[in-house]
Parts: structure tokens; C-alpha cells; sequence
């Protein structure tokens, strides 16, 4: 015989439960039942009145089990579990039967609905018999914050997170901070001085003790949830030591000469090299694939170069790990380069580049310290920007980066201050200039002499070398004779935000830039809580925006990451019975938290249950039936089930 | 339980020659020699193809070990007795009946009810005894269709008339009976209670040995257990190790489709292995032959084991779209036989839940 244990509330939610089920036979059924001690009803349940009432409900009759037929587990299931929970009740003691969005709405035949209401708390009864206690748990957040990109955003994030006291950690791709910004000479609209905006950031980042800059890094695996993440980041072994200062007294001596990522090819660096003098971190690297040392062992002339004795070929490439309540991704974005695009000459023609290269030729720490040349070394007399390389269009990019045309005008600027006959035209059929500095701007530009030649028909431009001069041509376009074209391309995702959303398991959009967790409200949020987003990661932005993001971004992160306040862990973890498991590995495929782990050693699979936030999923998956939900044990569906069918 | 008692009374009774050859045996029981009396074993098969005998006769020479420890008193398929010899033995007088097959015909229920009388063990032999096995495939159709197919529609059936099978027939005045052939095939278990399971098609040499040496050294764990380990294959599969931590397939393929690497995990190489949701227990027989397991060991504990496969399959499926959907569900030809090849009598296929006879 059953015991007399359970207390049923029945709510009304208004007139939404009580118009369309026959509550007072739902009561009649309940009191002729063999588990059910009382029943109590009330008008709107998760009203504060009815809240009240639920709790006295509780201390009046102390029953064993509370079944609430009511809605969707998914409104209250929280609410009257956490007030059964105040009033001593365990958490897996309170449960819903759902006979509003189950019964309620899904006819208009009160009998039928009322015959559902009564199946679907004979199913909640049922599976009571195999109820066993949760446990309430909680943890303290951990209030480190991980910046992935060390860029402006990076940046800009870390030191706002470092002001509020948190210890920061910026994992860095290359080997140095700086980002794309340091690859600028000067930043429009206000042409303010690139490398003097970052220098002193830089600087302060090195003195800041609640930073640590983790360069030459990638992160390789990142699991947890808001408030508790563990990131994994593999740094590559750098084979110089910390106590180089970037002397560069090793790169005289080095005999390899490559081409340098730092200046987009352009320019060479040596075997040995920094990202640029200044940079943070100072020190050195030695390129592994270059090398003579490693290549033969025939060469170590840096060795006895250095005044520090930095030199450490044996370095091994190092595993860190960090603990983080937040992780933010300022990951950057990558000039899209239509290579593939023949017309336009670029990678094809002399003196034909895009407006990323041309910055660096521009830049004083480029490969021409800063000089505007041709080719054969004299200055160019006319200098033709094509708009929209390679953008909105199927083959390219389907959108408009909203970036380039700024740049694009900035370059007549640069040409027109070292070479001030330069005639500088501008090849466009639409133009972004938002905002009142950006237009000014842009007169400017026109006022100080860049032409603008407008034409419709862009995709038909072609390029072709022509006596030693280029001749840009197209349908609705004078054939225009010049001796450098620039191309401005728009802005793709970074090769590697594919590998980071997977990783993290956040969502990108179409365009593959990390997808804003609302477009309006939570811009620098992703998709999953905790892991944030700011600069062009998100999509094309200039520097400004970036920073802002940056702010909003770190803002959010420190001021949810309160020291002391608790984040509930989940209490419907997933066990995995390691004498059924023979750890086939299909749970943690599937994982969406990545909590569930190989032990190599014992062959089985287990979940770490600081992580596993009991979505069920491994349990649903598992092949062999060792991975079990808690509360979603298979005795408790397969009671659930036959309660429902049981007449 | 309605179904049951009324196939019981419908059980056909057998017309049998009276022959008893018990006196003028070849083999006579050493035990009546000895001094302590050696326990009696049968061995019976159901509707099964021979295999599980196979397995008997595969202990070798080890098989003497065994006639040494027990008297075999039954075992149709290798020694001259009669299910009169058996009627005539007190019951419980048997220590142990092996029993494989699934159970489909009212002969093989009556003979199994037989021995179950007889024995104080009664061992599921092999995955039709336990779970139905490859004869419970047939659960998918009715008995009317499979008898039209089988005597009237194969191909290689000349029957002008369409004659089909009857259970009486009289011809020149004498009458002939023939076991009813039952719309379902059932587990062992469905028909009577079974102690012990074997699974396998057929069970090993091994696990018959660790059977028959736990039966004689009285070690056998609590009733009603499967004596085969309680984990699934992977754990002792050594392709295990090359299976990625993160698997995710797109496509399946079938076996003659690709040339199988002999050392990574065949899912990992995008062919369907149930051994995630297959008992342990064979000795990778069939993986040491580059060949997929197909599942006979059956589920573990006494989960679905198709459901179970089917459900880990839809969770490591990675493709957009439903096209890609449609065809990796177009790329498993026969999916009740795949994943229920061994077990459709035991599985929930079918949506019927079935009583078992015990507990």
C-alpha cells in the first residue's frame, strides 16, 4: 500500500487553468488517490499571495512530496522549488506537473483536458517512488577575468578589468601585444598618432602586477559556465629568454632573412626578431622553421650576440592553465585580401595593393620606415583607390565593412603629405562616412584635392600594367593612367574565430563574426553566458568603437563577478557508473559544456560535476546506460511512462 | 498475461513413437559407478540455426573434462534421447538445462516447460534464447505473410496448389499432427523463468566454460544474472584508443564500401560498430576479423539496446541541413535489423510491451 505522502497545489493561473480543466474533478480524483494526502488550490500560484500560501501550504501539512500542477517547469520550477527548498522541503521533493501549456492550451474539450491534468500528475506521483534527495550546491565566482587577443579591445579590457582588481590574463596569438592598430601610422578621423595612442597602454600593461601577458599563446580548451571557466592555452616555446629586452643586438648578426608577417611581406625580418621595437613583451623569439640551429645545428651566432645570455634553444612549448569567471574575446578581424580576384592585379602587378599593405609602407615602422615608394623606389605621382575590392559581392564579401572607405580617403592624406603633387583618385560607387567627424573628415579630404570618380559598375574594373605605369579601366570610367592602385578591401573574420566558437561553443553569424548575444541590449555578449566579445571580432569596426566594446564588455563581466557572491552549480548532474561505462567516449562528443572526460588510465568516462550544468544530454547519448541524469534516472522516466499509460 | 495462458492451452500435443532406448543406451552414466552421483545436464535447441550446438562441440577435447563432471542426459542434436527419457526423470533431478533458440512453436514451449520442470537451472543459451535473436526478426511481420512468402511467394517454392502447412491433416485415414507455429517469437524468458543468461551467437567456448566451472564450483552470482561482463565492448577493444575524444561523423558507411583500416574504430571511420551498446564478453571475435560488431552480445543491465545505439548515433551526427539528415538515415539500409538484429522479441520495437512469465 502506498503511503499517504504527497501534497497536491493545484493552480489555477488565472482564468487560464480554471476556464479550461474541471479543477474540482481533478481535486475529486486527487482525494480517492492512494498517495495523495491534501489537496490545495489556489488562483495565481507564483503571485506573491500565492507564494505565501504555497509556503504556509508546506508548513502546515509537512508532507514528503510536493506536486504543483501548474505550468511549464520552465516558468516556476525555480520559484517553488527555491521557496520548498526555504521551508525545508528538498529540491527534488517539488516538482511540476505541467497541466497548463500540456493540457490546458492544447484543447478546447474541458473533459479531455481534464483527463490529461489527472495522467499528468498520476505520471509526476508515479515517479516519486524513486525520488532521491539533491543536493543544494553553490560556489563562490571566480573573479579572474581571460582576455583572448591582445589588440586594442584586448587591451582596453584587460586594464579596466585590472582597475577593478581583477587579475587579468591576455592570451596572445603573436608574439607580441598590438594588434592591428600598431600597424597604422595614424588613425582617422582626427589623424591621431597610432603607436603614441598604444604606446603608453602597453606600458602600462607591462607594469600592471594584476596582468599577465601570456604571448606566442593559443587558446586550446576552454570549459565551465559563467563565474567557474577553466582555459587551457598551449604556448609555443619562444627560445629566448625572459631576460631579453629587445636589444636587437642578435638580429645583426643572424644570417636568415624572411619575410615578415609584421609587414604583411613587404619588409624582411631575421630569424631572430621581435614585432616591433617597444613591443610588449620586449623579448625576442627565434623562429623555428628558419632557423639555422635547428635546421643543422650550424649556426649560433645569436648566442654569443647577446648581452643577456637569452638565448635558450632548448625551450619546450609550455601548457597553462587559468582560472576565470569571465573570458573575453577580442580576437580582431583580417583584411580580406580578393587574391583570387585577377582583374584587380593584386599579387599580380607591381605597385598594386590593398589598403593594409599601403599602411605599412606608410608607417614609420614599416619596411620603408614610413616612405611612400614605387617599386623601383621613386615616389608616385598618381595613386588610384578602388572602393569596395572584393565586397558586396557573392564571390567576395556579401557586405559592406563600413570601414574602408575612411581608410581610403586617409590614404590621399598620407601621399599628399610626403608627395603633395600627387594627384589621388578615388574609384567608388557608394560611400560610408557616418557621423558628423567622419563626413568633415571626408570634405576635408576632397577640399585638400582627392578626386572622386564615381561609376556604377565596380565589379568591371580591371587593372593592367601599361609602359611601366598601371591603367585602371571599366565600363562608365575615363581609362586612368597611374602608378599605384590601392585597393580597399573590407574587413573577414580571423581565420581563427571558426576554431574558437567550436571550442567555445559560442555561435557566429552568417557573415562568421561571433553573433551578439542580443544585437541591441548585449552586443559585446556571445551567445553563451559568461564568454564575451568586444572590437572586430564582432564585425568591422573602427578603433573607437573597438575600445568601447572593449569597456562594455569588461564592465559587465566585473560587475556580475562580485567577490563572495555565490553561483549556484548545477544539482541534476549526470553520474556515469564506472563498472557499466566502457568508455566508448560518445559522452563527451557530445557534451555541450565539455564535462565529461576520458580517464585513459581507468578506460572510463567520467563528469566533472563543478561543470556539468544537467542538460542530460551524455545520459541520452549513453550507448551502454552507465550515464544516468540525476532526477532523470531511467526507473524515474520508465515510472513516469506508466503512470501515463497505466488505466 | 491473457496471451499466454491461452497459447498454453492451445500448446499442441506431440504424437511421438513409443521407442525407449533408455536400457539398451551406448553410453551408460558413470555416475551409477561412483560414489557421489554426477549432476545431470540437458541441452535442447529452439528455434535457432545450430550455432549454439556448435559452440558446445567447440569445448574439444575439453568436452571430456566436462562428461567426466556431469552426465549430459539430453541433447537432441547430438545423442539418441527422447523427450520420453525426459518425462521419465523426477523433477528438479536436472542440475542445469542449457536451452538455446527462440521460442516459436508450440512444440518448443512445451519441451522448454518440459525441462524447466526438470531442472533446477535453466540457462538462456545464446542471443536467440536470451533476446530472440536473428528467428525475432520475424516479430516485424505477421505469421500469415511469412508463411504465404515461405510456401507460396520464394522464389525457389514450385507449389501449383498453394498448399500451406496445417497442424491436422488426415491422409489415408491416419492422422498427423504438427506443432503450432505461433504468431510471435518469443525470448526463453518470455515462456518460462530463466536463471542465468548466455548471450552470443553463439556464446563462446570461454564463457561456456566459466558457466559450466561457476555452476560446478556452486560460484554463480545472484539468479537471474547474464554471465558475460556488464560493460560494452569498447572497454576491451583496442581500437578504442584511436577513437578521437571528440567524435563526430557525417556520413555512414557499409562495410563493402570501403577497404575498413585494421586498427582505428570503425565508427570513427564512419561504419556503424555497435559495440557501444553491445556487452562485452565475445573476445573481439569479430573486430580481430576487421569486422564491425554487430551487437549479438545484446544490451547491457537490460537496456534497449537498438534505442540505446540508434540514440548515441543521432548524437554524434554533424551535418547541416535535411538533405544531410535524410541521407545519412537513407545510409543504414535496414535499420530494425541493424540495430535490433539480435533482439527485436526483447526490445521495445514495435511499441509492445511484453510480460515476461517470472518477476
Amino acid at each position: 500500500m502506498a503511503k499517504k505522502d504527497t501534497l497536491l497545489v493545484l493552480c489555477e493561473c488565472g482564468n487560464n487553468i480554471r476556464d479550461k480543466i474541471d479543477l474540482e474533478a481533478v481535486r475529486a480524483w486527487a482525494l480517492g488517490d492512494s498517495r495523495i494526502s491534501q489537496v490545495v488550490s489556489h488562483e495565481l500560484l507564483c503571485s506573491s499571495a500565492g507564494k505565501v500560501f504555497f509556503t504556509a501550504a508546506l508548513k502546515k501539512f509537512k508532507l514528503r512530496h510536493i506536486i504543483i500542477a501548474a505550468c511549464s517547469p520552465r516558468a516556476h520550477e525555480n520559484t517553488f522549488r527555491s521557496l520548498g527548498v526555504k521551508a525545508g522541503v528538498n529540491l527534488a521533493d517539488v516538482n511540476l506537473a505541467n497541466i497548463r501549456e500540456q493540457a490546458a492550451w492544447v484543447t478546447a474539450n474541458k473533459e479531455i483536458a481534464t483527463q490529461k491534468a489527472i495522467t499528468l500528475i498520476k505520471a509526476a506521483l508515479a515517479r516519486t517512488e524513486y525520488h532521491e534527495k539533491l543536493e543544494l550546491r553553490s560556489m563562490e565566482c571566480l573573479t579572474d577575468v581571460v582576455v583572448i587577443g591582445g589588440g586594442i579591445a584586448g587591451m582596453e579590457a584587460a586594464l579596466l578589468s585590472s582597475q577593478a582588481g581583477r587579475k587579468v590574463t591576455i592570451i596572445e596569438k603573436n608574439i607580441a601585444l598590438g594588434g592591428r592598430v600598431i600597424h597604422s601610422e595614424e588613425l582617422a578621423p582626427n589623424m591621431e598618432c597610432a603607436p603614441c595612442l598604444l604606446s603608453p597602454r602597453l606600458f602600462k600593461i607591462k607594469d600592471d602586477p594584476n596582468i599577465r601577458v601570456v604571448s606566442f599563446a593559443e587558446a586550446v580548451e576552454v570549459v565551465g559556465f559563467f563565474g567557474n571557466y577553466q582555459v587551457t592555452a598551449q604556448k609555443k616555446a619562444r627560445y629566448v629568454k625572459e631576460s631579453c629586452i629587445g636589444c636587437e643586438a642578435c638580429f645583426e648578426v643572424c644570417p636568415v632573412s624572411v619575410k615578415s608577417d609584421f609587414h604583411l611581406g613587404l619588409g624582411s625580418r631575421k630569424a631572430i626578431y621581435t614585432l616591433f621595437p617597444g613591443s610588449i613583451p620586449a623579448g625576442a623569439v627565434i623562429d623555428r622553421e628558419n632557423c639555422l640551429h635547428f635546421k643543422d645545428g650550424s649556426c649560433a651566432a645569436c648566442v654569443s650576440a647577446c648581452p643577456f645570455a637569452a638565448i635558450d634553444f632548448s625551450e619546450q612549448d609550455e601548457t597553462l592553465s587559468f582560472s576565470a569567471g569571465a573570458v573575453i574575446l577580442a580576437i580582431g578581424s583580417e583584411t580580406h585580401a580578393p587574391i583570387q580576384n585577377r582583374r584587380l592585379g593584386l599579387g599580380l602587378l607591381d605597385n598594386v595593393y590593398t589598403l593594409a599593405e599601403f599602411e605599412r609602407l606608410a608607417n614609420s615602422n614599416g619596411p620603408t620606415q614610413g616612405r611612400i615608394l614605387l617599386k623601383n623606389g621613386s615616389p608616385p605621382s598618381a595613386v588610384a583607390v578602388i572602393h569596395c575590392a572584393g565586397s558586396l559581392s557573392a564571390e567576395g564579401l556579401p557586405f559592406c565593412s563600413g570601414t574602408c572607405c575612411v581608410m581610403a580617403l586617409k590614404a590621399g592624406e598620407f601621399i599628399r603629405k610626403q608627395i603633395p603633387a600627387a594627384a589621388v583618385y578615388n574609384i567608388h560607387d557608394r560611400l560610408v562616412f557616418p557621423g558628423p567627424e567622419m563626413q568633415s573628415f571626408f570634405d576635408k579630404q576632397v577640399a585638400h584635392g582627392t578626386r572622386l570618380l564615381k561609376t556604377p559598375d565596380l565589379p568591371s574594373l580591371t587593372v593592367a600594367a601599361d609602359q611601366g605605369q598601371l591603367l585602371v579601366t571599366g565600363k562608365n570610367l575615363q581609362p586612368l593612367r597611374v602608378d599605384m592602385v590601392l585597393l580597399a578591401t573590407g574587413q573577414q573574420p580571423a581565420a581563427d574565430s571558426g576554431k574558437l566558437a567550436d571550442l567555445l561553443g559560442i555561435e557566429r553569424s552568417d557573415s562568421g563574426f561571433f553573433k551578439s548575444d542580443h544585437y541591441f541590449l548585449r552586443t559585446t555578449g556571445s551567445t553563451l553566458d559568461g564568454i564575451y566579445a568586444a572590437g572586430s571580432c564582432l564585425g568591422p569596426v573602427f578603433a573607437d568603437q573597438a575600445v568601447l566594446q572593449a569597456q562594455s564588455a569588461a564592465g559587465e563581466a566585473v560587475s556580475r563577478l562580485v567577490p563572495g557572491r555565490q553561483i549556484e552549480l548545477e544539482s541534476m548532474t549526470t553520474e556515469i557508473d564506472p563498472e557499466l561505462c566502457g568508455g566508448c567516449k560518445l559522452c563527451v562528443s557530445v557534451c555541450p559544456y565539455k564535462a565529461v572526460s576520458f580517464l585513459a588510465d581507468q578506460g572510463v568516462c567520467a563528469v566533472n560535476e563543478a561543470i556539468c550544468r544537467g542538460c542530460g544530454t551524455c545520459a541520452a547519448n549513453c550507448p551502454s546506460g552507465a550515464a544516468q541524469a540525476k532526477h532523470f534516472t531511467r526507473e524515474q522516466i520508465d515510472a513516469e511512462l506508466e503512470g501515463i499509460l497505466d488505466d | 498475461m491473457k496471451r499466454k495462458s491461452s497459447r498454453a492451452a492451445k500448446a499442441a500435443k506431440i504424437s511421438k513413437p513409443a521407442l525407449r532406448r533408455t536400457k539398451t543406451r551406448k553410453y551408460a552414466p558413470r555416475a551409477k559407478t561412483a560414489a557421489a552421483p554426477k549432476p545431470k545436464v540437458a541441452f535442447y535447441w529452439c528455434s535457432s540455426c545450430g550455432g549454439c550446438e556448435e559452440a558446445v562441440v567447440d569445448l574439444e577435447e575439453n568436452i571430456l573434462e566436462v562428461t567426466a563432471a556431469v552426465d549430459i542426459v539430453f541433447w537432441p542434436c547430438a545423442l539418441d534421447f527422447k523427450t520420453e527419457d525426459v518425462r521419465a526423470l523426477p523433477d528438479q533431478s536436472l542440475a542445469v538445462a542449457f536451452i538455446n533458440g527462440a521460442v516459436r512453436t508450440s512444440e518448443q514451449e512445451e519441451m522448454v516447460k518440459l525441462l524447466r520442470a526438470k531442472s533446477q537451472l535453466v540457462i538462456a543459451f545464446g542471443a536467440c534464447a536470451v533476446q530472440g535473436g536473428i528467428p525475432s526478426l520475424a516479430n516485424l511481420k505477421d505469421k500469415e505473410s511469412i508463411i504465404t512468402r515461405a510456401y507460396r511467394e520464394a522464389e525457389s517454392v514450385v507449389n501449383p496448389k498453394g498448399t500451406l502447412p496445417q497442424e491436422n491433416t488426415t491422409l489415408h485415414g491416419e492422422s498427423l499432427t504438427i506443432p503450432r507455429f505461433y504468431e510471435t517469437v518469443y525470448t526463453l524468458a518470455d515462456v518460462i523463468p530463466v536463471d542465468y543468461y548466455l548471450p552470443g551467437c553463439p556464446p563462446t567456448r570461454s564463457l561456456l566454460e566459466d558457466a559450466l566451472h561457476a555452476i560446478l564450483g556452486n560460484r554463480l552470482p545472484a539468479r537471474g544474472a547474464v554471465l558475460a561482463p556488464n560493460h560494452s565492448l569498447c572497454k576491451t577493444c583496442e581500437r578504442n584508443a584511436t577513437k578521437p575524444d571528440r567524435l563526430m561523423i557525417q556520413d555512414l558507411k557499409r562495410i563493402h564500401q570501403v577497404a575498413a583500416d585494421p586498427e582505428s574504430c570503425f565508427l570513427a571511420q564512419g561504419l556503424l560498430c555497435l559495440g557501444p551498446a553491445t556487452r562485452d564478453g565475445c573476445g573481439q571475435a569479430c573486430i580481430k576479423a576487421n569486422m564491425p560488431c554487430t551487437g549479438c552480445f545484446g544490451p547491457l543491465s537490460h537496456f534497449d539496446q537498438g534505442a540505446k545505439m540508434l540514440s548515441a548515433l543521432a548524437g554524434i551526427f554533424q551535418a547541416e541541413g535535411e538533405t544531410a539528415a535524410d541521407h545519412f538515415a537513407a545510409s543504414v539500409v535496414d535499420p530494425a535489423g541493424t540495430f535490433y538484429r539480435y533482439g527485436v522479441a526483447a526490445s521495445l520495437l514495435g511499441g509492445r510491451r511484453k510480460e515476461r512469465s517470472h518477476g
